[in-house]
């Protein structure tokens, strides 16, 4: 979804913008929803945005992917701009909230800090297929029921995926992978 | 200077809402700055000007010539559509002006344009003004400094705060409040709703390019400057040294040439 597509220029700033743009891109989600065609993996994408300040996004896109958490996950792409990233991320952050933007530039994971692991855990997952509890047990030396607590916190906040595979003992297991 | 202008128009909204009949009578030289910055573009065509108002204004004389000023803007109550390319538009100015001098940091444009965006926002989101707010921009490329300020007659952004978070900050003094809305970002809406992020963003700006940052409200005037990670108060004035005036006006002072950003 091309945020630029939603305003009538590439300059994106206030509340009042910010509520606007949530309004149509919840009415995009929901309706791609009914259509059965939903993906669930949500793609912010900047391209074209030149200038925004710290309001805008606030409302635009934490809210909404505070709205869709549970159901959805969100990326957000293609933002060139240093300062619009640092007001990206005071969006998050006053929100109490943590986002993750994937471009040429690799993944940022920006707002509310998290802890260590759970960074070490996401940026672990990126380049795989998908990580399990025993993955995470192994590579940062924790208990199985710990790895396995963390991934589900991670997932939790809608910063990780979550499906169900099969364990090698035969039994389900979820797994994780990436967003996008 | 530019600051004093914007209180100044502001102020004379604020008597012509109370019903007052203002006439403002000049000598020349202070007629003249004030024409230059386009005061007379944006004041109320109810007041009477003497000797007189006038005919060609020298800010659209020499439009393109003044190389240091940005116009007064005037914020009209409730058309925040009316201004939605105004933070562009302005940030966009200044970065003309000072690009001509000096080499810039990429990003510094939106910086500018999150200052403008944030404090237009503040006015319409919070202020409830029901008379226009200004906001101006002057650039000093030989000293490498920029002023931008703005100024409503709303509600006074620590009476709003305090009026809805009584309990909460009943011990605070206004400079400590003040301090903690541009360091950590406090809303009038309470903390668990998080807005505020603007203002925060604002100190943010303001430590990295060395702003010092004059807030006068209805009961006090405080000077905050860029400590290394946090704004610092410096001093205040408070209600018995100061006159009767209503709402909000900021100024922000960068001296670009001391930041490191540059």
């Amino acid at each position: 979804m091309r945020i630029v597509e939603y305003l009538n220029s590439g300059e994106a700033w206030g509340r009042d913008q910010g509520r606007y743009v949530s309004r149509l891109l919840e009415d995009e989600i929901v309706k791609s929803g009914k259509a059965g065609v939903a993906p669930k993996v949500v793609i912010l994408d900047f391209t074209g945005l030149t200038k925004m300040d710290a309001s805008f996004p606030q409302e635009a896109v934490v809210e909404v992917s505070r709205k869709f958490r549970g159901t959805k996950y969100f990326v957000l792409t293609n933002i060139d701009n240093e300062a619009i990233e640092e007001n990206m991320s005071m969006a998050f952050e006053k929100r109490s909230e943590t986002g993750l933007i994937r471009d040429a530039r690799g993944l940022r994971i920006i707002g509310a800090q998290l802890p260590s692991d759970f960074e070490k855990i996401i940026k672990f997952a990126e380049g795989r297929e998908f990580v399990t509890s025993k993955e995470v047990q192994d590579y940062l030396g924790l208990s199985i029921q710990n790895a396995s607590n963390k991934l589900k916190a991670i997932w939790e906040l809608g910063l990780l995926q979550r499906s169900e595979g099969s364990a090698k003992s035969g039994g389900r297991e979820n797994i994780y992978s990436k967003v996008g | 200077m530019i600051d004093a202008g914007l209180r100044v128009l502001s102020l004379i909204e604020q008597l012509v809402y109370d019903g007052k009949e203002v006439k403002l009578i000049f000598n020349q030289d202070l007629f003249g700055y004030l024409d230059r910055m386009g005061f007379f573009l944006v004041l109320n065509p109810s007041i009477e000007v003497f000797p007189e108002r006038p005919r060609i204004s020298m800010f659209d004389l020499h439009c393109g010539e003044n190389q240091n000023l940005v116009e007064i803007s005037s914020l009209p109550p409730g058309g925040e559509s009316k201004v939605k390319t105004l933070p562009g538009k302005l940030a966009g100015s200044i970065v003309s002006v000072l690009g001509r001098t000096m080499s810039l940091p990429r990003g510094f444009e939106t910086e500018m344009f999150t200052v403008f965006s944030e404090l237009i926002g503040n006015y319409f989101e919070h202020s409830e003004s029901k008379t226009p707010g200004y906001v101006v921009a002057q650039t000093y490329p030989n000293a490498k400094n920029l002023h931008i300020a703005v100024s409503d007659s709303g509600l006074g952004i620590l009476s709003t705060i305090r009026k809805a978070r009584s309990k909460e900050f009943r011990g605070k003094s206004d400079t400590e409040l003040i301090l903690e809305v541009f360091n950590e970002g406090v809303s009038r809406f309470g903390t668990n709703v998080g807005r505020s992020c603007g203002l925060t963003r604002l100190g943010q700006i303001s430590i990295k390019y060395a702003a010092d940052l004059t807030i006068r409200m209805p009961g006090c005037q405080v000077y905050l400057r860029p400590g290394g990670t946090k704004m610092e108060g410096n001093y205040a004035y408070f209600r018995s040294e100061l006159g009767a005036l209503r709402g909000t006006h900021m100024c922000f002072k960068f001296a670009l040439d001391k930041s490191g950003a540059l």
